[in-house]
């Protein structure tokens, strides 16, 4: 981690480096306002103020800014390229306690507004189960979507479609531009009958997207729909996942109805950097699949991102918010993120040791494409200083932070109903919807009321309340934060 | 560690909300204390997070009051180093005199030292001969 210790003035002033004049002036502006010693009441946090006031010193002033940036380009922590992770605190500065303690990060790693990078190509794989259970309207609706996928793509875009029950069979093989005609005649010639190996659908997936060659050169995606569960061949499906992941290929891992693993689907999703979806009724199934498709159309590559964290702090857990509230899976301190467009935001919750009075390395951070063309890179410290208090928790990371709590409520009620503890499982239902009801989500927290109810004697929840609350819960997270 | 006011479970110290019952373990909600001296004419806003202790710094010791009234008048009007506090329990806010040498008066009546008493905005608090209106805005 870094030598010395210099603030770093973007963060301090809540702005990226690609901040104009007028952004660091009413940035500036709305922060010295709260940290002026006569309002914040701790009167040992003038540092803080002087703090702003030396970032607003430099950063107002094109040629000390020019001369920081030099420096910070030196040190590797500036963004050659268009896009920057915002670093937002819980606290600027910690009393040193004798015991350990909290801290949060929030990063929101965006695109620079006037500097597009273009999108690539789409190459994707429809992997879609046909086991007997899918007999019917279930698989209708999905050959319907994977047509209408495929009449929508652009020339440019590839396409495979392979089918799942005991074995994997390729309908449509990788290409681009496929004859419409002949594509609906292939599909219309597919059954449904056998049982269910995902793990066969995944892996045979993976070999069409493998064909691209260049993978770099095209955003990489499979959409795999389920219907039922896989059996005995759970882990293989996460290990070729997380391999996808490596090679820039993300999973959608789409659910339909209410009889398959959710907790498998997401962790397939974790580990490759995609989603997971619960679809109640196959009737939604062309909507969705073309809206997994649209958010792809803008995507500038499949992202990654690393910690690292500074002496004796741990990482009690990363949270990714943006589309939806997921625990991110790590390993060796690197994840994947999946195709980005737009903005992410994740949230670290950090436990602290008893740290001395100073500034300390906490956490060095990196976000970028796989290959290693756009990265951006940069340090937190934290400060630890006596007499401070009375500083304001942003509200984006409240926000963010309690669309976790109830994350991590449902989170532990699954663990305590797999472990056969009903009581406990029961009270954290209580306690996830007295917390539902608060955020005004009124038809989750009676759901979660009611599947308490039964759970003590029961041992579990119902099958389409379990589907309803897992997803349920998280989807908060599309609820844009507050204005203000 | 730190004690969820919900369900009594133990969390770290600044953990913005509770790991076994989610509810929130800070003030989401800021409030502010407006004082305004009607003996002197000046004007003060400050958030009320924890505690405001109104009184006179002291040079000697180190002690500085949230709102040292030392330039304002203090000595004269007869405020103690350590002459009074606000605070905030729950969702009441609370004054109390804190022992001071020519005591504290809310809306004219006395305050025992040391016991805190409810405080409604707009109350007129007196330190000594300084006359405080003090409002509160959520």
């Amino acid at each position: 981690m870094g030598e010395e210790f210099r603030p770093d003035y973007y963060q301090l002033l809540e702005v990226s480096p690609f901040a104009s004049q007028e952004e660091i002036e009413s940035a500036y502006r709305r922060l010295v306002k709260e940290y002026h010693p006569d309002v914040l009441r701790a009167f040992k946090t003038a540092f803080l103020f002087r703090q702003l006031q030396e970032a607003y010193e430099v950063l107002r002033d094109p040629e000390r800014r020019r001369r920081y940036d030099e420096w910070l380009r030196a040190k590797g922590l500036y963004p050659e390229k268009a896009f920057w992770a915002n670093v937002l605190l819980s606290q600027r500065a910690l009393r040193p306690l004798p015991e350990p303690q909290a801290w949060y990060v929030l990063f929101t790693i965006h695109a620079e507004k006037d500097h597009a990078i273009p999108p690539k190509p789409l190459n994707l794989c429809l992997v879609i189960d046909t086991s007997t259970s899918m007999k019917g309207p279930k698989l209708e609706s999905a050959l319907k979507a994977s047509e209408l996928v495929l009449r929508n793509l652009k020339e440019e875009d590839a396409l495979a479609l392979v089918t799942f029950n005991d074995r994997a069979t390729v309908i449509l093989p990788l290409a681009r531009r496929h004859d419409p005609r002949k594509a609906s005649s292939l599909l219309r010639k597919v059954k449904a009958e056998g049982g269910t190996e995902m793990s066969y659908g995944i892996s045979s997936g993976l070999a069409e997207l493998l064909k691209a060659g260049n993978l770099w050169e095209s955003i990489n995606y499979m959409l795999l729909l389920t219907d039922g569960e896989t059996y005995g061949d759970e882990e293989e499906c996460v290990r070729l996942a997380r391999e996808a992941g490596a090679k820039g290929i993300s999973i959608a891992a789409v659910g339909l109805g209410t009889d398959w693993n959710e907790e498998l689907m997401e962790a397939i999703a974790q580990a490759s950097g995609g989603v997971s979806l619960y679809i109640p009724h196959h009737k939604e199934l062309p909507k969705t699949f073309q809206e997994r498709v649209g958010a792809l159309m803008g995507a500038v590559s499949a992202f990654k991102g690393k910690l690292e964290l500074g002496e004796g702090i741990n990482l009690k857990g990363l949270f990714r918010l943006d589309p939806q509230v997921s625990r991110v899976a790590m390993e060796g301190g690197t994840f994947f993120l999946g195709p980005f467009s737009g903005s992410i935001r994740l949230l670290a919750e950090l436990v602290i040791p008893p740290l001395p009075a100073g500034h300390h390395p906490a956490l060095r951070w990196e976000f970028g494409d796989l290959k290693g063309e756009l990265a951006a890179r940069g340090e937190v410290y934290l400060t630890i200083a006596e007499g401070v208090e009375g500083e304001r928790i942003p509200k984006e990371i409240l926000a963010a932070a309690g669309q976790v709590a109830i994350f991590k409520l449902r989170e532990k009620a699954w663990k305590e109903i797999r472990g056969g503890e009903r009581g406990k499982a029961s009270q954290r239902l209580l306690f996830l919807a007295k917390q539902l009801e608060k955020a005004g989500e009124k038809d989750l927290a009676l759901l979660a009321k009611e599947e308490a109810k039964f759970l003590p004697a029961t041992g579990d929840l119902s099958a389409e309340g379990r589907k309803r609350l897992y997803y349920g819960t998280r989807l908060l997270a599309l609820k844009p934060p507050e204005e203000g | 560690m730190i004690r969820c006011p919900a369900c009594g479970a133990e969390n770290l110290p600044n953990s913005l909300f509770c790991e076994e019952c989610g509810e929130p373990l800070i003030h989401e909600e800021k409030l502010m204390v407006k004082l305004v001296s009607l003996t002197e004419g000046w004007k003060i806003e400050m958030p009320l997070e924890g505690e405001v202790i109104i009184g006179r710094a002291d040079p000697a010791t180190g002690f500085k009051p949230h709102l040292d009234l030392s330039d304002k008048g203090g000595v004269e009007k007869g405020v103690s180093r350590r002459h009074l506090r606000l605070f905030r329990q729950g969702n009441k806010v609370y004054v109390e005199d804190l022992g001071s040498s020519n005591g504290s008066f809310i809306n004219n009546r006395r305050l025992l030292p040391f016991s805190p008493e409810p405080l409604a905005s707009g109350d007129e608090v007196r330190l000594g001969g300084e006359i405080l209106k003090i409002y509160l805005e959520g």
